[in-house]
């Protein structure tokens, strides 16, 4: 079946039916319509910080700009040029907006503590590398700050657990960097296909995404001037710096800051697996290679096989970036990539939803969704709920592949069941003084 | 596959180090294997003295190599148990055996004795029979391929196979074949995704073992690769398999190799590790015996402190609480102290954590507490804690209060600015009567977040009441704000909502009525048919149409004679009601009832109605009024044809043009031949070109312009012909020109038919090659709108990679795009070129060029060719150059490749 390119569909802005919001009950329920912010800025503005402002950070730093109702206030990196340039942008920005020759109201921290210790700031976009994520974004949320948090979500799956649970009993307004979501939104019409019976009974769901990266160069190397090593560190254990640690991609694939492309990309798909289908595999065994030269230690090539509790099947295998639904009458497939929706039959591709019919909230700009949010305290499109669980089907795929075990989950319990090896890689120490 | 199977059969040599097997093995005589190598179109040089290793290494077999196999004979046979083929014929002058070899090579095979083939090792003697069936499998020519070496799973087919029992499934990364050539003969003993890589055939009463992976060397060091190898081989020579399916683990050896490891170096020693420490997980006694050695060597000080964390860290899978005290002392190791504390960390998991069914049960007994104490949630609310107001929102909405909403009713100016529009918001859903007189104070708030909020509430909660205060609104508010009160009109509930806006229409400013109207019609409002009825007469044409529009929506069959009476004084308003209602109800009855006897005008006005409505009725009167003896009649038909949705009226239309007197009639039709053209599809290309010919040779020049649009769209030689005959007209050159490259442009597309949907071709990217493009000297791109990109879109720098396959875009829809070059150098620049996503589909078409920001060219519409945009420039020195791109083919302007090249001097 080839692939056709995406349709647009003409409704770019829909709401979420109680009947399809996952966990429905956690989730706030929409309280203002977010059309409300159209054209006109509200008067009120949302005060950003960004925390890592690296490639992702300042692609999500001009992102976040670019929306009328945010003011970005603060930067923070360990990299003192990155955060001086991203500051230097920031105001260069707000001067042209305002016409004026200069503008000044934008800090730079190293210490992110700094950052979120200021409380005239409302919410925080944490870009930093993986073993971060957690970590920060629950200081922020335990601050009563709300946060934006990239992918993956965290390095293992009791940070995952415990920022859950801060977001909630905080009330925290959490969005989280599936952005595909917003931004490819032939996702969103895949999986209201499957939500709505279109391919019939769920049988199997097929996930492929990027394999991971091999090498890196151990070689130690001094600690650039200005680069606080120590910071960057932070809860992940020293070791000697060297270049592919630190700069590049090479933090994505070694196992002390990551678990690899099976999350940092994998996250991607899953989540669109699980939008589709709101629940992950309750089995998982698989083989992966784990390479020995260079730097780089997580899985690189995988495949995982499971099998979810109504008895669909599952699979994880590394490729471009797509979700299959395989139904009883028909398949869908989606992935980022503007040409890649698929279907079969292919007259699914031309199927309008009617009233009653469950819908997915679906925005067009993740970043404008995330503040709308901030304003008006609905649940964002990508939320903590939903990261959780597609973050968890990327930790259980590598977990069983280390183990070269089967490994059973048990998703009421949230653990992993009959293998004590197995759960107690669901937790990581923290180097001190970091705790979670 | 018995997954389960395979830690414990680790476990087992874990415990029984002595791996008797080993020694009896050790014992025997080693199997003589014969590698046949030489000539490959593989890299035999490097794989073979590999698979001479693996060989050798595992104790079991003796190898000698040879690379002239066709030197094989019957001596050679008896001096070994099997032969191992990574050698073929496959290349231009091929080492062709003799037939003294094949003979003894078959007779060794037939004899009882052993075949290996590795990978292409078979690819040679397509017609030797007895060949093919030894071997199993091969390449064969126009069926096999292959993708890129990519990470598969490979897995038993037949698992009690004696080479496959036992061996657990595993992934490797190597050239995987996609539909070798199976001889019927063979037997598949694993697959890699679903394609066979392991096969077993006999001869006579020899058998062969066929592996179809390792491509090469380093693909050659997958651990199952060599289980399969080590094995397949064994099993060839003699029949049985006595390796096991892992290479013996001895815990001893990996863990003094670990405690030299120093960090930087090959992580071998350390993977071996995890799998001894996840294999000795599962069983209490491993567990205690490795978690022992581990902890010894953690505290030993002659190991490296790299090996010495290791040693902590996979202690963390194996450890007991009787190893706590001992790791706890370890914490005071500065070095140590993080591998340490995981251990002890991970000794306590798993942490309890809430499950979010817990959570949930939790939050919500809090939020039904906390709405049942009006005081409390009203104080929460005014406070400035925000997670504080979140949770008194979170309960007041889920159990409304009815004392908690009259406190907040009765002091909703208290309340912090930030709460308000979500109370406002909230009263909105409840609905209750209790919470207007809040939203229509909202409603006139000076911040425009609250207004907004309180407008969308009213059309949630509101009733006839507040329709004057809306239309107050509506009238003064700015555009975005007047479309949120437009709807809330259409959505306001309650009786009475309906008849109060029809009332509101004498009273209201010509902008507000359009509303109106449009709200009457969007509620389904039959009962303000009269109203409408007489806005469709109104003097104000944007009105008039609008209640025509509504009319046409709501009305039915019975208006018609209502709405033929003011055909004349409103043709746009009625007109366009008449013409919905008799497309709806599929009947043109009452416009040809009211036709006879009309008055010409009117007949005129009433035949521009029919032109829209469809159907063969309809046509046929339009083709019979032509004739009319009215001219005014007969231009209006011929109009209304023109105007016609489909292609039926095509051929009357072509008959028209011909038509004798009316040159006006002449005129439109012709026009209407050129614009219905592209949708006949009952005849050829060749055909309609020929019938468009007929029509050009009569047509006044304008029209001739359109049909040579046409023409391009239409394609085919026969219309390029048409359109080439044209081209020496000055006055049609230009569109003769336009519609040939259209023409051009669609058979190219043609033929290139699916490649065009991947990536770049050789050509294409030709055009982009070094020397003399720029972009390639070391420029930057950075698109500063600071946009997302799409998709696989890529960075910038996707367009100056010089990699077709990948591309720049950004998200979809924007009014402008920014792409941006900075040259390494200054240079003179004359030429930009484009390679776009798809043949003017997502590519660039309108947009400005800036070099050094100073503009220098502006192209609209930009015209591909075979996806390939050129641009020539004011040669102009810069040092950067940008694209402002306001417009695109597809919602957005992909650019694959980018070129700029100098000025030619």
């Amino acid at each position: 079946m080839s692939f056709v390119p995406v349709k647009p569909h003409p409704s770019r802005r829909r709401f979420l039916s109680q009947s399809a919001a996952a966990g429905a009950g956690l989730a706030f329920p929409a309280i203002i319509p977010s059309r409300v912010l159209g054209a006109q800025a509200p008067s009120k503005r949302v005060t950003l910080g960004h925390i890592g402002v690296g490639g992702q950070g300042s692609g999500l730093l001009g992102g976040f700009l670019g929306v009328p109702f945010g003011q970005s206030v603060a930067v923070c990196d360990p990299f003192a040029d990155r955060r001086e340039k991203a500051a230097r942008r920031v105001e260069q920005a707000y001067a042209e907006e305002r016409e004026s020759a200069s503008f000044k109201g934008c800090r730079s921290y190293n210490d992110f503590r700094e950052l979120l210790a200021r409380d005239d700031i409302d919410a925080v976009v944490i870009a930093t590398p993986d073993h971060w994520h957690a970590p920060i974004a629950l200081a922020a949320v335990r601050g009563g700050k709300d946060v934006y948090v990239e992918k993956p979500l965290g390095l293992t799956m009791e940070q995952n657990k415990a920022l859950r649970e801060a977001v909630h009993s905080h009330g925290a307004i959490f969005q989280y960097g599936t952005q595909q979501r917003s931004f490819s939104q032939h996702c969103g019409f895949a999986c209201e296909l499957v939500q709505n019976g279109y391919i019939g009974e769920i049988q199997a769901i097929h996930v492929v995404a990027p394999n991971g990266a091999t090498g890196g160069t151990p070689i130690p190397e001094p600690v650039p001037e200005g680069f606080d090593y120590d910071l960057w560190l932070g809860p992940a254990p020293v070791t000697p710096y060297a270049r592919d640690r630190v700069i590049g991609g090479g933090r994505w694939h070694i196992y002390d800051y990551a678990i690899g492309f099976i999350a940092g990309w994998g996250a991607h798909p899953l989540d669109i697996a699980h939008w589709g289908y709101p629940q992950i595999p309750v089995e998982y065994e698989g083989v992966g290679r784990i390479d020995t030269a260079g730097l780089f230690d997580t899985v690189v090539d995988w495949d995982v096989r499971g099998r979810y509790a109504g008895g669909a099947g599952f699979t994880l295998k590394p490729g471009s970036d797509l979700t299959t639904f395989v139904g009883s009458e028909g398949w869908v497939a989606a992935g980022r990539g503007r040409q890649t929706l698929a279907a079969e039959p292919a007259s699914l591709l031309d199927v309008t939803f009617k009233p009653g019919q469950k819908r997915l909230l679906q925005t067009n700009n993740h970043y404008r969704d995330f503040l709308e949010c901030v304003l008006t305290r609905r649940t964002p499109v990508s939320d903590i709920d939903s990261a959780v669980q597609s973050d968890f089907m990327s930790h259980l795929g590598d977990i069983c592949i280390r183990t070269g075990r089967k490994i059973q989950w048990d998703p009421v319990k949230e653990t992993i069941a009959g293998d004590e090896a197995a759960a107690r890689m669901m937790t990581r120490a923290l180097r001190e003084p970091w705790t979670l | 596959m018995n997954f389960l199977a395979l830690p414990c059969r680790i476990l087992v040599w874990l415990l029984a180090f002595a791996l008797a097997a080993q020694v009896t093995r050790a014992a025997e005589a080693p199997l003589r294997v014969l590698i046949f190598s030489g000539q490959n179109n593989h890299d035999w040089k490097t794989t073979t003295p590999k698979i001479q290793d693996i060989l050798a290494s595992s104790g079991r077999f003796s190898v000698e190599v040879t690379e002239l196999p066709g030197q094989f004979d019957a001596a050679a046979g008896a001096k070994h148990d099997v032969v191992l083929s990574n050698w073929n014929a496959w290349g231009k002058n091929p080492d062709i055996w003799p037939e003294s070899a094949r003979k003894a090579y078959i007779d060794f095979i037939r004899g009882g004795k052993g075949l290996v083939i590795v990978h292409a090792g078979s690819s040679s003697f397509y017609d030797w029979e007895e060949y093919q069936q030894a071997a199993g499998a091969s390449w064969k020519l126009g069926q096999t391929g292959h993708g890129k070496p990519h990470g598969f799973r490979v897995e038993a087919a037949d698992p009690q196979h004696p080479v496959m029992r036992g061996l657990a499934p595993f992934l490797t990364t190597d050239e995987l074949w996609r539909k070798p050539g199976v001889h019927p003969g063979a037997k598949v003993l694993a697959s890699g995704d679903g394609e066979p890589v392991a096969l077993a055939t006999e001869l006579g009463k020899g058998r062969g073992f066929t592996l179809l992976l390792g491509h090469s060397a380093a693909f050659m060091e997958n651990e199952g690769f060599q289980a399969l190898l080590l094995r397949g081989t064994e099993w060839a020579a003699t029949g049985e398999v006595t390796l096991g399916p892992q290479p013996p683990v001895d815990p001893d050896a990996v863990l003094a190799s670990v405690a030299r490891y120093r960090f930087g170096a090959d992580r071998e020693s350390v993977r071996k590790l995890e799998r001894l420490a996840q294999a000795a997980s599962t069983g209490p006694a491993a567990r205690k015996a490795l978690a022992e050695k581990l902890l010894a060597l953690a505290a030993s000080p002659s190991a490296t402190m790299e090996g010495r964390r290791q040693a902590l860290w996979f202690l963390s899978l194996v450890a007991g609480p009787e190893d706590a005290s001992a790791i706890r002392k370890l914490l005071d190791d500065k070095e140590l102290n993080y591998f340490a504390q995981n251990a002890l960390a991970r000794l306590d998991a798993p942490r309890a954590w809430k499950n979010p069914a817990a959570m949930q049960a939790e939050s919500e007994a809090a939020a039904r507490a906390l709405a049942s104490t009006p005081g409390a949630l009203f104080s929460m609310l005014s406070g400035n804690d925000r997670t504080r107001q979140a949770a008194a929102l979170r309960a007041f909405r889920a159990y409304p209060d009815p004392d908690a909403l009259k406190a907040v009713v009765a002091q909703f100016d208290q309340l912090p600015a930030a709460v308000q529009p979500q109370i406002v918001a909230l009263l909105g859903d409840l609905a209750t009567p209790a919470g207007l007189p809040v939203l229509a104070k909202a409603a006139a708030s000076a911040d425009p977040l609250l207004r907004q909020t309180a407008f969308i509430a009213l059309g949630q909660a509101g009733n006839a009441s507040i329709i004057p205060a809306l239309l107050v609104a509506l009238e003064t508010a700015p555009g975005d704000e007047r479309r949120l009160i437009a709807e809330s009109l259409i959505r306001l509930p309650g009786e009475g909502v309906d008849e109060a806006l029809a009332a509101a229409f004498s009273k209201s400013a010509p902008a507000v009525q359009r509303e109106l109207v449009r709200a009457l019609a969007a509620r389904e409002a039959r009962g303000a048919i009269p109203a409408l009825l007489a806005v469709a007469g109104s003097s104000d044409a944007g009105l008039r149409a609008e209640a025509g529009a509504a009319i046409g929506r709501l009305g039915d069959i019975r208006l018609c004679s209502a709405l033929i009476a003011m055909i004349e004084s409103s043709p746009d308003g009625a007109g366009a009601a008449l013409a919905a209602i008799c497309r709806r109800e599929g009947s043109v009855q009452p416009l040809l009832e009211a036709m006879a006897g009309a008055p010409p005008p009117k007949q005129a006005l009433l035949l521009a109605v029919l032109g829209s409505t469809g159907g063969p009725q309809a046509l046929d009167s339009l083709y019979a009024a032509t004739k009319s003896e009215d001219g005014g009649v007969r231009v209006a038909a011929v109009r209304a044809l023109a105007a016609w949705n489909g292609a039926e009226a095509f051929d009357v239309l072509v008959a028209l043009t011909a038509a004798a007197g009316d040159p006006a009639g002449r005129t439109l039709a012709a026009r209407g031949v050129a614009r219905l053209a592209p949708q006949v599809s009952d005849r050829s290309p060749g055909q309609l070109a020929e019938t468009l010919a007929a029509v050009l040779e009569r047509a006044a020049v304008n029209e001739k312009k359109a049909l040579l649009g046409a023409l391009g769209k239409i394609g085919g030689p026969a219309a390029l012909k048409v359109v080439e005959g044209c081209a020496n007209d000055p006055a049609l050159a230009a569109e003769a020109r336009a519609a040939a490259e259209q023409i051009q442009g669609a058979a190219r597309a043609g033929s290139a038919g699916k490649k065009r949907l991947g990536a770049a071709s050789e050509g294409q990217m030709k055009l982009f090659d070094a020397p003399g493009n720029l972009v390639r000297l070391g420029a930057k791109a950075t698109s500063p709108t600071g946009l997302q990109s799409d998709g696989h879109g890529d960075v910038p720098a996707a367009a100056i990679d010089g990699d077709g396959g990948t591309y720049w875009d950004e998200v979809d829809r924007q009014p402008l795009y920014r792409f941006r070059v900075q040259l390494a150098e200054p240079a003179r620049v004359g030429l930009l070129r484009i390679l776009g996503f798809q043949h003017e589909n997502y590519a660039p078409k309108t947009f400005e060029i800036l070099c050094d920001d100073k503009a220098v060219k502006t192209i609209v519409d930009a015209r591909y060719e075979d996806n390939v945009l050129s641009v020539e420039l004011p040669p102009t020195e810069c040092r950067n150059v940008e694209l402002k791109i306001t417009g695109s083919y597809g919602a957005s302007p992909a650019i694959r490749e980018l070129g700029l090249f100098p000025a030619s001097q």
